[in-house]
């Protein structure tokens, strides 16, 4: 076994709309080790998004192959997909993307219940993630209840209460103002400390810096990866 | 201010245009509801509100005498008594009419014309008749108190309808002679074209002339219990009047114990309202409110249409109240959309009502029991006006509420970027109550038409015990004129019996007075060697019917235990009976009922009949007709044909004037045989009697199936009400379901996204739909359920062999239901599951 996490060999994206083809990507490879912290940077429209949708499982490449935690996951069946997403990733959205019918608790809670843990389990996890993030005594609140930067908090703590293999994060600060931006890639930045495994996308050079290192892609295409020596 | 309300609806025909679909559907589904609702009404209207158009018709009385404790048939109309003496000491001593008339109508009255005998429905009028409507002829005079007399010059008036079709349209038919119950009679008049009052009258026929007034204690004779209208005098309250006679009544109960005692009740009322039997009343209102039902369930899906449209619209909102608008005026601007809309329905619904009236209006007259002529379903005034009622509760129902609401969200919430805010899960709510609310009524609706349809499906498959399809039953009357006693009578019914049994094309041929095959009375008996109250409280009911030797070879019926009656079975000799099989079972048990007494009781147990002999016991084959009569079973008894079922022995063969003969064809069964003899039947008739015409020429089964004609319409409606019901909530929970999918496209991303497969979000929308499906399910199987604990005997009225509480119709309910409420789902489900997990990415 080794400590490759995530490996991405040739990947192509081409979408085709209206006869249109955009090629979003265009031979990506990538190989992610257990435990980094890798940041995506590029111009708007390079394909960071898809790059990141394609490692969370929720595309799949048009060409090329992926193996994520030494097991190719290319071919796999929707549901198949939906357990790994659910399993060994964790999502931080740029809006959030709390559910506002229920409670930040609820929200927590929900990939685990996915997951079919019983419910003291549940409970457990969904605690203790909401309690890293600082968040444990919003429990009880609905989303819209709370500021952007406390909901981007609860979003964090979703992503990671299941223990997932690898949090992927798009723009997580860019709907926030700076501060509490700063707040939210200090939580990123001491989570990595505690060994996760982190893929960020952001445009702001300055949280690059708490990353690793940083990929920075052009037009779909990998074009300089700078390994970060702030640290 | 008029501007500014002609610019909400430019800018409402403007916001409805642009919505193509949501109008069409919306438009769609108030033109059901509201042609329902205007339909029915129209119904009622015609039946019951309207009223006659005569000119009189607003002084029109109708006169009842009753027996307050006969619930059963004051609630169906026939329980009035008034005997012609009565009504003669009423006429006498009342002041709060100017005109009162006796009169006895679907009578049958044989007119023979150039050589052609012909049966015609008729009324036996007094002669302030139709003077009484306000109506007179429009060729010749109208009856003169002189023609009403016993003894009297024969005269008739005849229907324009009679007069087209049998009298060619002369003007010469005034002072023609005609054969008319045996006795040569003249046409004096014709009465107005489409004038056939009471019911479906051609002919009119002064009432004592035919009938004079009998004593009191005849209740059996043919017209000794005449109807009664009145011309109530110009300011007498209807109470008033009702006072009065029941005054007189009271009077003559007291004179007259042994016949009047129990009718002390006078009950005058609008004409319209004694024609409107309780229970046709109780049917009508009850529809009405199966169509307000449909209308309610339309508003609901509109009211949803109009939730989704304002959560959609709510951005929009925001901005024209941050612009300054209040919100009366987002509110006025929103109604007088939800205005325009009820509107184009309504006019849609008119559409809808006129199509659905002109298909009652021939349905109802054209069957073989027509209703009666004077109620046909037009779109009249008070119709229109019940449109535009109808139309605007609709508009307000449909659109105040989501107007309200939606104006209530405040411009900060809905232009705050974040997704739903309180009134976007406020409008959740209350839209999913709104499905449940329609689930509910539809399973009220469902419920109700399917316990209609297998009430009508069980009177129609009416297992009566022998081949109904097998024989040829017809009906005769034998009037006065030609058979002046009932010796003459009982002479032509033993010629017509050797005649037919003669005949190759019959094999066998009997008498009985059952009425079309389907009515035979029933009355009280005691058993002999049983102990009684001095009332008849405590008499069982059994049905009889008067019989010919041969009835139960002819119908096929077997006597498992005795013998059969033959033209010696006389009462003076020694009365005797034949009871059927559940007779003896219930009344002797496993013993033998051959020899065993019984005897009539009539008249409130006055009236004794002689103990009668039981020298038969024949199979059952049914004897109540296939409607719901309480404390009716199926035990019953025959007498001989020529003997009297009720009072003492009389000396002489006693014979009715009316008839039913029945023969069984030679050869094969069915109606088609029975019918290619009918000719037969009619030709040995007049062998006998030249100028006597058959009238209900048929099979038992076609008698029977006339009177069931109305309770298929009625059947049809309801029928009709709960598909219409089942399609509306379906397009509702469909609306409200794709709605919030759509709402939640964002959501199922997101769920995805973290892991959730297309079976949990399926699962998901599904449950939603569940949810409504079980509690609307639960409301409305359940407060039916305790509604029939609540008005069971009102309920079970209108039902026939089926409970109100009948389990398999609550499962099949529920089923229905829920495989509709599946499907509705599904689809919307479906789509949930279709929503690609990247739009989690995708900022707003
Ligand atoms: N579903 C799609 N169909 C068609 N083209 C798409 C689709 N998704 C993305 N693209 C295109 O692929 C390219 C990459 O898009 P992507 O969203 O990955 O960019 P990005 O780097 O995330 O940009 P941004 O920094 O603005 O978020 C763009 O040209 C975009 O228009
Ligand atoms: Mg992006």
């Amino acid at each position: 076994m080794s400590d490759s996490l995530i490996k991405l060999e040739g990947v192509t994206k081409v979408f085709l709309t209206d006869e249109v083809e955009t090629h979003a990507l265009s031979g990506i490879h990538m190989d992610i080790k257990k435990g980094e912290y890798v940041s995506i940077a590029g111009p708007s429209g390079c394909g960071k998004s898809t790059l990141l949708s394609i490692l969370g499982l929720l595309d799949s490449p048009t060409e090329g192959s992926y193996i994520l935690n030494d097991r190719p996951v290319q071919g796999l069946s929707l549901p198949e997909r939906a357990r790994i997403r659910n399993r060994e990733i964790g999502f931080i959205f740029q809006s959030f993307n709390l559910i506002g019918d229920l409670t930040v608790y609820e929200n927590v809670e929900l990939p685990l219940t996915y997951r079919g843990m019983p419910a003291a389990e549940r409970k457990a996890a969904a605690t203790e993630a909401l309690e890293k993030v600082g968040m444990g005594h919003r429990a009880k609140h609905l989303p819209s209840q709370l500021s952007g930067g406390q909901q981007q908090r609860v979003a964090v703590a979703r992503a990671l209460a299941g223990k997932p293999a690898v949090l992927l994060a798009d723009e997580p600060t860019g709907n926030l103002d700076s501060k509490n931006g700063d707040s939210v890639m200090q939580l990123l930045a001491e989570l990595h400390k505690g060994g996760a495994t982190i893929v960020m996308v952001t445009h702001d050079t300055r949280f690059a810096r708490h990353a690793d290192r940083t990929i920075h892609i052009f037009d779909g295409r990998v074009v300089q990866e700078q390994v970060e020596q702030a640290h | 201010m008029i501007s500014s309300i002609l610019q909400d609806l430019r800018i409402g025909f403007r916001v409805l245009l642009k919505e193509k679909s949501f109008c069409l559907l919306a438009v769609f589904v108030l033109a059901l509801g509201i042609g329902g609702v205007t339909t029915m009404f129209s119904v009622i209207n015609g039946t019951m509100l309207r009223g006659f158009s005569y000119p009189n018709a607003d002084r029109l009385a109708g006169v009842q005498v009753i027996d307050v404790t006969q619930k059963n048939a004051n609630v169906n109309g026939f329980g009035s008594q008034i005997f012609t003496l009565d009504y003669e000491a009423i006429r006498e001593q009342q002041k709060s009419f100017d005109l009162l008339a006796a009169y006895i109508n679907g009578a049958t009255v044989n007119v023979t014309f150039n050589g052609v005998p012909q049966r015609y429905t008729g009324a036996y009028v007094s002669a302030d008749f139709f003077r009484i409507l306000g109506v007179s002829p429009v060729l010749g005079r109208d009856f003169a108190p002189d023609d009403d007399k016993a003894g009297a010059a024969k005269v008739a008036l005849i229907s324009t309808q009679l007069w087209q079709r049998d009298f060619g349209s002369s003007p010469g038919v005034v002072g023609k002679a005609i054969r008319l119950n045996g006795k040569s009679a003249t046409i004096i008049g014709v009465m107005p074209p489409g004038f056939s009052f009471p019911v479906n009258e051609q002919i009119w026929i002064p009432l004592y002339c035919e009938y004079p007034p009998f004593p009191r204690n005849s209740p059996n004779a043919q017209g000794a219990n005449p109807a009664v209208l009145g011309l109530i005098k110009r300011g007498v309250p209807f109470d008033q009047a009702t006072a009065e006679v029941t005054t007189i009544a009271h009077q003559l109960a007291k004179a007259f114990p042994d016949t009047n005692k129990k009718f002390d009740t006078a009950l005058v009322e609008p004409l319209i309202k004694t024609f409107t039997p309780p229970a046709l009343t109780q049917l009508l209102w009850t529809m009405l409110a199966c169509c307000v039902g449909i209308l309610l369930i339309a508003c609901v899906n509109v009211m949803n249409m109009q939730f989704a449209r304002a959560a959609l619209r709510a951005k929009e909102l925001a901005v024209r109240s941050s612009l300054g608008a209040t919100r009366f005026r987002l509110i006025r601007q929103m109604l007088t959309e939800s205005l325009l809309l009820a509107s184009v329905g309504a006019l849609a619904g008119i559409g809808v009502a006129y199509w659905a009236t002109d298909w009652l209006n021939a349905l109802t007259h054209a069957q073989a029991n027509p209703i009666p002529s004077y109620i046909t379903f037009d779109i009249d005034r008070s119709v229109l006006f019940f449109v535009v009622g109808s139309a605007v509760l609709a508009a307000l129902a449909s659109g105040l509420i989501p107007a309200w609401i939606s104006s209530r969200a405040s411009a900060v919430e809905a232009l705050k970027e974040s997704g739903r805010g309180n009134t976007g899960r406020a409008i959740g709510v209350i839209t999913r109550g709104l499905v449940v609310f329609q689930i509910f009524i539809t399973c009220i609706l469902l419920i109700a038409s399917l316990l209609q349809l297998q009430s009508i499906l069980r009177q129609q498959r009416v297992d009566y015990g022998y081949d109904t399809d097998g024989l040829l039953a017809a009906r005769m009357a034998l009037m006065d004129g030609d058979y002046p006693t009932p010796e003459a009578r009982k002479l032509f019914f033993d010629r017509l019996m050797r005649e037919l049994r003669a005949s190759p094309d019959f094999e066998n041929a009997a008498l009985t007075n059952r009425f079309r095959m389907t009515f035979s009375g029933n009355g009280k008996i005691e058993i002999e060697g049983r102990a009684y109250k001095t009332d008849d409280s405590d008499r069982p009911l059994a049905n009889f019917e008067q019989v010919s030797e041969g009835y139960f070879d002819t119908l096929g019926a077997k006597i498992r235990e005795g013998r059969d009656f033959n033209l010696d079975d006389t009462d003076m000799k020694l009365p005797v009976a034949i009871v059927n099989a559940a007779f003896a079972k219930k009344y002797y048990g496993t013993e033998s009922a051959l020899g065993r007494r019984f005897r009539t009781v009539g008249n409130n147990g006055q009236l004794f009949g002689p103990w009668r002999t039981i020298i038969g016991v024949v199979s059952t084959v049914r004897m109540p007709a296939p409607f719901n009569q309480p404390n009716v079973d199926a035990t019953g008894f025959y007498v001989p044909y020529f003997s009297s079922t009720f009072g003492p022995v009389q000396p002489g063969p006693v014979s009715q004037q009316f008839a039913t003969v029945i023969a069984r064809p030679r050869g094969a069964a069915g109606p088609a045989r029975a019918h290619a003899v009918s000719a037969s039947l009619q030709r040995t008739v007049n062998q006998v009697d030249a100028n006597l015409p058959l009238y209900f020429v048929g099979t038992p089964r076609e008698n029977q199936d006339t009177f069931l004609a109305q309770n298929r319409i009625v059947a049809a409606m309801f029928s009709i009400f709960g598909a219409v019901a089942i399609i509306l909530s379906a397009v509702g929970l469909y609306g409200v379901m794709s709605f919030s999918v759509n709402q939640r496209t964002q959501e199922f991303g997101i769920r995805m996204a973290l892991g959730a497969d297309t079976n949990r979000i399926l699962q998901m929308v599904l449950r939603q739909g569940a949810i409504q499906l079980a509690i609307g399910l639960a409301l409305g199987l359940g407060l039916t359920l305790l509604a029939t604990f609540a008005f069971g005997d009102a309920i079970a009225n209108f039902l026939f062999q089926i409970s109100p509480r009948d389990p398999l119709t609550y499962a099949a309910v529920g089923l229905l239901l829920t495989a509709v409420a599946l499907i509705s789902t599904l689809v919307p489900a479906r789509r949930a599951t279709l929503v690609d997990p990247m739009i989690a990415l995708r900022a707003e």
